[in-house]
């Protein structure tokens, strides 16, 4: 694939592919970091709750993987995985940078929502292992959204270049 | 298959007999123990269970430092290793050997840590002196002379040329011993008359008066010696020490016997000092279910002849303890109510209920056949090879049985290991959430719809036993014709009798939301105020739209991990060996990540969506008097 003489709505769509990716990435990384050194302190206090607090920490690792997904969407329907990238007019890439947009804000923002919800039930955790059950349900709470975003940008993304 | 039934225990003994009696149940398992009545608060038992609290912490401590050493597998799953009655017995007559080796361990670790404390100074001083090693004499040879004073000191390097230029030729002589950074260390000697032009010339260069600190009449070299002899004696030391530790934790297991003994003992002081006590008696209530109520009696008084036992429904105003009893089948949903809250004593149990639903939602997001055949064939091989007991396996089966309806879904959806084999038999099945992903989202409405009927089934099931059938119509009944109208209102054909079961049902709400209230126009507006609940309906059932979305995911990331591994097959050979093991990892790391969502987006739709409707929590654990331990499982003596 020649990458100088695109056309201006190849360009978008990568940007929009970039975009999604990036932006839910800088959130999930974000997230995972900050639940897992709320983790790591929980656990010197009281390491039999160490594997719960794995999956607490796991749970904002998500939104990273929706912008992926919604990312490789765009790669694989602008043929751009076939190696040969399809014609994109600068309407339909404009759409696909919108349709990248709400799994990239949404993503982003909640994931380090997320992280934050999780490392207070990691606290919890710590202090009261039986209510882990609880911390897991309050932290997912925060999830619902990142997957409305995911859907929707799935279903923008997937419909552009029918 | 419900809430276990409680009764009332109250025994009323000798107290000659209580530890007996308190063995006898704690054996038997099925007696929780609680607070005795208010009456006699007066009699509480003065008996202290204290006295084991410290050697249980110092145990834990022991076994916690002695971890690495450890070989007994870790009881994830309740196999804990078997001790026989006789081998107790044996440990606790050993009972002050083993604490003495905790004490020894304590001294080990208290030396440690002076040890510690004496390396840290040791290399502090000999990292120190490191730089002074080329200096060849002690303190006590630099002593001033009769016509020469002599002292040690540093300058920076780069000056030193220029000092020496300075100084040339007159009666003085400046030596580098060694350097420490960017600073020569020097050794000057000058003639007394000479002393002050040189000390002043020296401090125009930056020269400052420094000498090795504590090496008396050693030179720094031989100081340095024995700082390395100190160490390397530390050392050996520690070795020793690491040595003794090892030998130590050949006892780790008498530790844990003796642990869980002192816990059973600790248990049965806690249960006693609920108890309520005379000089000759002794009272004690608890909650006994009460199909083993008659037994426990039996067995109680065949113990103690001259006991009372009494059994007793319990009263309006008690709260007796929660426990459920489901089949093998449900009874592995259960931890997903015991994560959010065990329901009241006088409500109903909705594992039942709870469980196909989850499987079903499970298997929804999931929805990859391969990934739910693995699960439906690895983890029952795995029950079987660790011989993990039905009690501790609950979590595991729950995902067996997810991993079952996980094949389903994954052929509805047509997803096996990422790829999508199955052919389109009609036009919408299998479904297509690529193409057609308006199917799917009706799909995942529909079943949500369910779910939360089902819900509100089981809120209605609940008042009437209660004998409220007005709350059955105005809170259920009402809502469930508000909602089945306003979906026949969307299609054509049953527009018109949809309108007529919307009315009706709203209009039950209307009348019938505040029931206690006389006041028509209070009521009426109350009613309103329940209208409006219609918007978290929405919201409810929308978020059954998260079933799409997860089952999403699981799919399109198997496909993009099965096209980026496609490129790598397309090289030769080793290109495809590589492949068959990406192919491997990345499909366990896909089912690893789903399986977690699907585990925690399945309990939230329970939690919020599904128990929002009926559910009433607030149920306390039943926690009897038993065996159960932290690190093995003691036979009693009767059981062998």
């Amino acid at each position: 694939m020649e990458l100088i003489g695109l056309q201006w709505g190849q360009i978008l769509a990568l940007v929009g592919a970039a975009l999604a990716v990036i932006l839910s990435g800088i959130g999930s990384s974000k997230g995972v970091g900050l639940a897992g050194q709320t983790a790591a302190g929980v656990a010197t206090e009281n390491p039999e709750v160490a594997g719960k607090l794995l999956i607490l920490q796991l749970l904002p690792a998500t939104q990273g993987i929706y912008g992926f997904l919604v990312g490789v969407i765009v790669l694989i329907n602008t043929g751009v995985l076939a190696g040969q990238m399809v014609d994109v007019s600068v309407t339909q890439g404009l759409l696909l940078v919108v349709g990248c947009l709400p799994v990239g804000v949404i993503g982003w923002y909640s994931a380090v929502k997320q992280a934050q919800v999780a490392a207070s039930g990691m606290l919890l955790t710590g202090q009261r292992p039986d209510m882990s059950g609880r911390a897991i349900t309050m932290t997912v709470m925060v999830e619902t959204y990142a997957v409305f975003a995911l859907l929707v940008s799935f279903l923008i993304v997937n419909s552009v270049m029918g | 298959m419900a809430i276990v039934e409680m009764q009332r225990l109250t025994l009323l003994a000798l107290k000659s007999d209580r530890k007996k009696l308190l063995s006898a149940l704690q054996a038997m398992g099925c007696v929780e123990v609680t607070e005795a009545p208010d009456e006699v608060q007066e009699y509480a038992a003065q008996a202290a269970p204290a006295h084991h609290a410290q050697h249980l912490t110092d145990i834990r401590w022991a076994l916690q430092k002695l971890a690495k050493y450890d070989t007994d597998p870790k009881p994830i799953f309740g196999t804990f290793p078997e001790i026989d009655h006789e081998r107790a017995q044996d440990v606790l007559a050993r009972s002050q050997d083993v604490l003495g080796l905790i004490r020894r361990l304590e001294a080990i670790e208290r030396r440690r840590g002076e040890l510690l404390a004496d390396e840290v100074r040791v290399r502090a001083a000999k990292d120190a002196l490191e730089p002074w090693r080329g200096l060849e004499v002690s303190m006590r040879d630099l002593t001033s002379l009769k016509t020469t004073d002599q002292f040690l000191g540093a300058l920076p390097a780069r000056n030193l040329p220029s000092v020496l230029d300075a100084l040339h030729g007159q009666p003085v002589t400046i030596t580098q011993v060694g350097q420490d950074r960017d600073r020569a260390l020097v050794h000057v000697a000058a003639h007394k008359s000479d002393v002050e032009a040189v000390r002043q010339a020296l401090s125009a260069h930056d020269f400052t008066r420094e000498t090795p600190a504590d090496i008396e009449d050693r030179t720094p070299a031989q100081a340095i010696a024995a700082h390395e002899a100190r160490l390397a004696q530390v050392e050996a030391e520690r070795g020793a020490l690491d040595e003794e530790t090892a030998t130590l934790a050949q006892a780790i297991r008498d530790m844990k016997v003796l642990h869980d003994l002192f816990e059973l003992e600790q248990k049965q002081a806690v249960a006693m000092q609920r108890s309520a006590e005379t000089d000759q008696a002794f009272l004690l209530r608890g909650w006994v279910p009460k199909r083993a109520g008659a037994a426990v009696r039996q067995q109680l008084l065949n113990l103690s002849p001259s006991a009372m036992v009494a059994l007793q429904e319990p009263q309006e105003d008690e709260n007796p303890s929660v426990q459920l009893q489901n089949g093998p089948f449900v009874g592995s949903f259960e931890p997903v109510v015991e994560g959010f809250s065990l329901p009241d004593y006088r409500s109903v149990d909705p594992t039942a209920l709870m469980a196909p639903f989850y499987a079903t939602l499970f298997g929804m997001m999931l929805s990859d056949a391969g990934y739910g055949l693995l699960m439906a064939i690895a983890i029952p091989i795995y029950i079987k090879v660790k011989k993990i007991k039905m009690d501790y396996s609950r979590m595991l089966r729950l995902l067996m049985y997810g991993g079952l309806a996980t094949i389903i879904w994954g052929i509805a959806f047509n997803t096996v290991f990422g790829f999508n084999p199955v052919p389109q038999i009609t036009s919408w099945f299998p479904f297509d959430p690529v193409n057609r992903p308006l199917e799917v989202m009706v799909l995942c409405m529909g079943v949500g719809v369910l779910h939360l009927f089902a819900g509100l089934g089981m809120a209605a099931y609940m008042n009437i036993k209660r004998g409220d059938p007005l709350a059955v119509l105005g809170d259920q009944v009402g809502w469930a014709l508000l909602l089945v109208g306003l979906g026949l209102m969307l299609l054509p054909d049953t527009q018109r009798i949809g309108q007529i079961l919307a009315l009706v049902g709203a209009g039950l709400i209307l009348l019938l939301t505040k029931r206690g209230e006389r006041n028509p126009i209070k009521r009426i507006f109350g009613g309103l105020g329940a209208l409006y609940g219609i918007s978290s309906w929405v919201s409810d059932i929308l978020s059954y739209m998260r079933l799409f979305g997860m089952g999403l995911a699981t799919g399109v990331i198997g496909m993009v991990f099965n096209q980026l591994i496609g490129m790598v097959w397309a090289g030769g050979i080793f290109a495809k060996a590589v492949a068959v093991v990406l192919f491997v990892f990345s499909h366990l790391f896909n089912l690893g990540i789903n399986a977690l969502g699907a585990y925690v987006h399945a309990s939230r739709l329970q939690y919020i969506e599904f128990f929002g409707k009926f559910f009433e929590d607030g149920g306390k654990p039943f926690r009897p008097l038993d065996m159960k331990t932290r690190y093995v499982s003691i036979q009693s003596a009767k059981a062998q």
